[in-house]
């Protein structure tokens, strides 16, 4: 079988390559590799739950906030603990900036390079590169981040691992200067967030050609099913397979027995998927086909129109770029929402160890995170299970790349190499959540 | 009579733990105490009776004191050394 | 300057906080050359480096090759954040062998090509020569933009060390306090110390350069992760956990003993950044090798 290997993959998060496998009379096969299992799971057995949130945050920097939510949010379900609505609100503010800062750096630091110059060299297709030629893009997209960023710091004091969160609440509260600061900082970035939404649309639509090339997805799509909330501090989800017009919700135990994981042979991360249900997608095309709407204004004024031009439900996994914009556009305006409301009272409950066990799902900015844990009698955890965006969306994943690399086989090793990695950048896996 | 030894006490950095007025051998029950409890930060009395024993350098977990110049070690630039611990920001 | 910046097994958080350096970041990326970043650019390959930043550890053979590889290529390279420097949070795996790791999550899958796993998880200097220590997971972007001035002027890459507690602004409470006890308990007084609040903190034994952030910003116990302060690798007999219990002992008036007794998880709670550093192993109190488990394999 003639084997191409397509790596170090670039421009991502994290380390991976690609496997391609085709041979004359075979539809060809990509797989997408990566080793490193470091064993948070097992690392996890016996900690104190105050230990927890620090631990699961070292899986994955730029999506830290989401597993110490998750790692919160499962051990109060465990012990049946209510979470003040303060902290709750205090949580969703951090997980809002970290979800905007995360697909900041997804779209300008990886994905938007390739839309921007499509005919230049990739290896100057980067914000280093485009800094020689451009300083001002370059700023303007990298103090778009830090907007995310700001509000990280001041939620959470480190803006990677921030510290606030623990098991029963959060520490600390935002003072009422800080809100004003923070709103005006956001507000500052007001007309710059809207033209870059406008440059990626137009981007996007300019590069038709790649969007249909790297194809479309079939299959169910899974997320939280929360339209407002779009379900990052945890909730129930629901499943939604086009065609059926149906959105069904999926409670969490019910989730957990038809869970299946399967170990792939190419890598670390374990492919998972939900008994009766085929290729199964999360993540940005997932949130909006589930949930039809974000709930905010702005946001939902881009869908319309964004519905218009690619069809909905949605189904281009290069047209996550442009749900990503839309995404950060509803978590700045949830972000400004949140800093109005005056947080007072208790921050949050004291937590008595006992037994439990239970499951959560969560949205992480690429998709449904899902913990379980069981805590033994002395409210220590006994076992943990983590199962990642990346993990649900492998075999789509795959799927995208095989389709893609049939386009392009014949357009030479370059060609190839350069579409398959815009495919891999629109899913925007998260290798070290995917292995962890 | 013995030179009298110079005990600094950065008060910026203490924070008023007394585990070095708890500590001192010369100052729990003596006429002359090393150290008196003080307000925020423990008070320098009597700095003739400091044997200069370093209990209190090593025991300060800010780094607040300096007996005799004499500081604890926590890692200083040794461009010598080559050790790990000389090599850390 | 040729700067390369990379990881091994990480959790990209170091490579974060470069894209939060804010106007340094221009002035870094305009002034030198950067020339292999994976994360933030396609270069396949890297020729040469005045300067290389390692971020994570070595978990496989392929972790391995890389490093070696970076080690002949560039003139100074440095172990950027706790993992690389001490093993950080992943080096909690220790605790079990590896084989018993991947067979919790793989069952006897036979992976095609795949790299061979490392028989313990050391900090990276254990595998290649390292010039220069950034510890923090992550260190913070102030901390970030002085070693990169030091590195790019030429300057020495340390800074004389203190202690969290050296930087942290609090007072302390009047004795004796509840505890021990854990955030997951309730917080503290603002502006107190939270070790003799009764809680784990461990700023007398973790090396400066946050700025306190976590006990004097937020209230959060420091749980050390700029990693063990300078006199804790070098004198064999700082003891970690000792200190500790001793301080949380004459804080909350109980015994010793029990507050070791209230403590499930010495590894996490003393070594949470460093129990992979071999300089920590072999104390007569307070070594980390009751914990290690990996070599009975
Ligand atoms: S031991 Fe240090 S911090 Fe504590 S009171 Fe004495 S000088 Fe201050
Ligand atoms: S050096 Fe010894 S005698 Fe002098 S003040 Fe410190 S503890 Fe007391
Ligand atoms: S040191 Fe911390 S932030 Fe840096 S890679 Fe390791 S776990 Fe991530
Ligand atoms: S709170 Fe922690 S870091 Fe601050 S002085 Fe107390 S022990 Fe040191
Ligand atoms: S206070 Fe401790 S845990 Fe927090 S950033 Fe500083 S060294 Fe790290």
């Amino acid at each position: 079988m003639a084997h191409l290997v397509i790596g170090p993959l670039t421009r991502i998060f994290g380390h991976a390559s690609l496997r391609v496998e085709a041979e004359e009379g075979i539809s060809p096969r990509v797989r997408f590799s990566a080793f490193g299992y470091r064993g948070f799971e097992m690392m996890a057995r016996g900690v104190h739950v105050d230990n927890l949130p620090p631990l699961v945050s070292r899986i994955c920097g730029p999506d830290s906030l989401f597993h110490q939510a998750a790692a919160c949010l499962v051990v109060e379900k465990a012990l049946g603990v209510e979470v003040p609505p303060a902290a709750r609100s205090m949580r969703e503010l951090a997980l809002w900036a970290q979800f905007f800062e995360r697909h900041a750096v997804s779209l300008f630091v990886h994905g938007l390079p390739d839309l921007l110059f499509p005919s230049s060299d990739p290896g100057l297709r980067n914000l280093v590169s485009i800094y020689r030629v451009d300083e001002e893009v370059v700023r303007r997209l990298l103090s778009l981040k830090s907007l995310g960023t700001a509000v990280l710091r001041e939620t959470g004091g480190p803006t990677v691992h921030g510290v606030n969160f623990r098991p029963g609440g959060v520490v600390r509260d935002l003072p009422v200067e800080s809100r004003e600061r923070l709103a005006d900082r956001l507000r500052s970035g007001e007309s710059l967030l809207l033209e870059t939404a406008r440059l990626v649309k137009l981007l996007l639509r300019r590069s038709e050609e790649t969007v249909r090339r790297a194809g479309s997805i079939g299959g169910s799509f899974l997320a939280g099913h929360d339209p407002g909330g779009m379900g990052i501090t945890g909730g129930s989800p629901a499943l939604f397979t086009p065609g059926t017009e149906v959105v069904e919700p999926r409670p969490v135990e019910d989730l957990g027995e038809r869970l299946r994981e399967e170990p792939s042979t190419s890598g670390h991360v374990v492919y998972a998927g939900l008994e009766g249900t085929e290729g199964l997608t999360v993540g940005p095309l997932a949130r909006v086909n589930v949930n039809g709407r974000y709930g905010t204004p702005r946001a939902d004024e881009e869908l319309s129109e964004l519905k218009e031009t690619w069809g909905f439900p949605v189904r281009y996994p290069m047209v996550a770029h442009a749900l990503r914009m839309l995404e950060m556009l509803h978590a700045w305006e949830r972000m400004l929402e949140l800093l109005r409301e005056p947080f007072r009272g208790t921050l949050g409950e004291t937590l008595n160890p006992a037994a439990g066990k239970a499951g959560v799902y969560i949205e992480a900015p690429e998709g449904g995170l899902v913990y379980g844990v069981e805590l033994g009698e002395k409210g220590l955890v006994e076992e943990l299970s983590i199962v990642s965006p990346l993990q649900f969306n492998l075999r789509n994943l795959e799927k995208s790349l095989a389709e893609a690399f049939a386009s392009v086989e014949k357009e030479g090793q370059e060609r190839v190499s350069d579409v398959l990695h815009m495919v891999v950048r629109a899913y925007s896996p998260c290798v070290p959540c995917g292995v962890h | 009579m013995a030179e009298e030894r110079s005990i600094l006490l950065d008060e910026a950095r203490c924070i008023g733990c007394r585990e070095c007025v708890e500590l001192c051998p010369q100052t729990g029950g003596t006429q002359f105490p090393v150290f008196e409890r003080g307000e925020r930060v423990p008070r320098v009395a009597n700095p003739g009776s400091c044997l200069a024993c370093l209990t209190c350098v090593e025991v300060c977990r800010s780094l607040a004191l300096t007996v005799d110049g004499l500081r604890r070690w926590e890692g200083y630039v040794d461009p010598r050394a080559g050790n790990k611990e000389a090599a850390i920001y | 300057m040729d700067i390369a910046l990379l990881s091994l097994s990480s959790c990209l958080g170091c490579q974060m906080v470069f894209l939060s350096l804010e106007e340094y970041l221009y002035e870094l990326i305009g002034g030198n050359r950067v020339v292999y970043a994976p994360f933030l650019m396609d270069k396949k390959e890297l020729h040469h480096a005045d300067l290389a930043l390692v971020e994570g550890t070595v978990r496989n053979t392929e972790h391995f090759l890389k490093a070696r590889e970076i080690r002949e290529k560039a003139d100074r390279v440095v172990a950027l954040g706790t993992c690389s420097c001490f093993g950080g949070v992943q080096g909690l795996a220790d605790l079990y062998p590896e084989s018993r790791l991947l067979r919790s999550r793989f069952g006897d899958t036979a992976f095609e090509g795949g790299p061979q796993g490392v028989r313990r998880l050391l900090p990276l200097d254990s595998f290649i020569r390292v010039d220069a220590y950034l510890p923090g997971c992550p260190p913070v972007p102030a901390l970030l933009e002085g070693f990169l001035r030091s590195a790019v002027s030429g300057d020495r890459l340390s800074r004389e060390g203190a202690t969290v507690c050296a930087e942290c602004k609090v007072t302390s409470p009047p004795l004796p306090q509840p505890g021990p006890r854990r955030l997951t308990e309730g917080s503290g007084e603002p502006g107190k110390c939270l070790l003799d609040s009764g809680f784990f903190c461990l700023g007398p034994l973790t090396r400066d350069g946050c700025g306190a952030l976590c006990p004097s910003g937020m209230g959060v116990p420091c749980r050390g992760c700029r990693g063990p302060s300078g006199r804790v690798l070098e004198r064999k007999g700082a003891d970690v956990e000792g200190e500790t219990v001793r301080r949380l002992a004459r804080a909350t008036g109980k015994k010793e003993e029990e507050i070791r007794a209230e403590v499930p998880d010495p590894a996490h709670t003393y070594y949470f950044f460093c129990l992979a550093e071999p300089l920590l192993r072999k104390r007569r109190s307070g070594g980390t090798s009751p914990y290690l488990h990996r070599l009975g394999e």
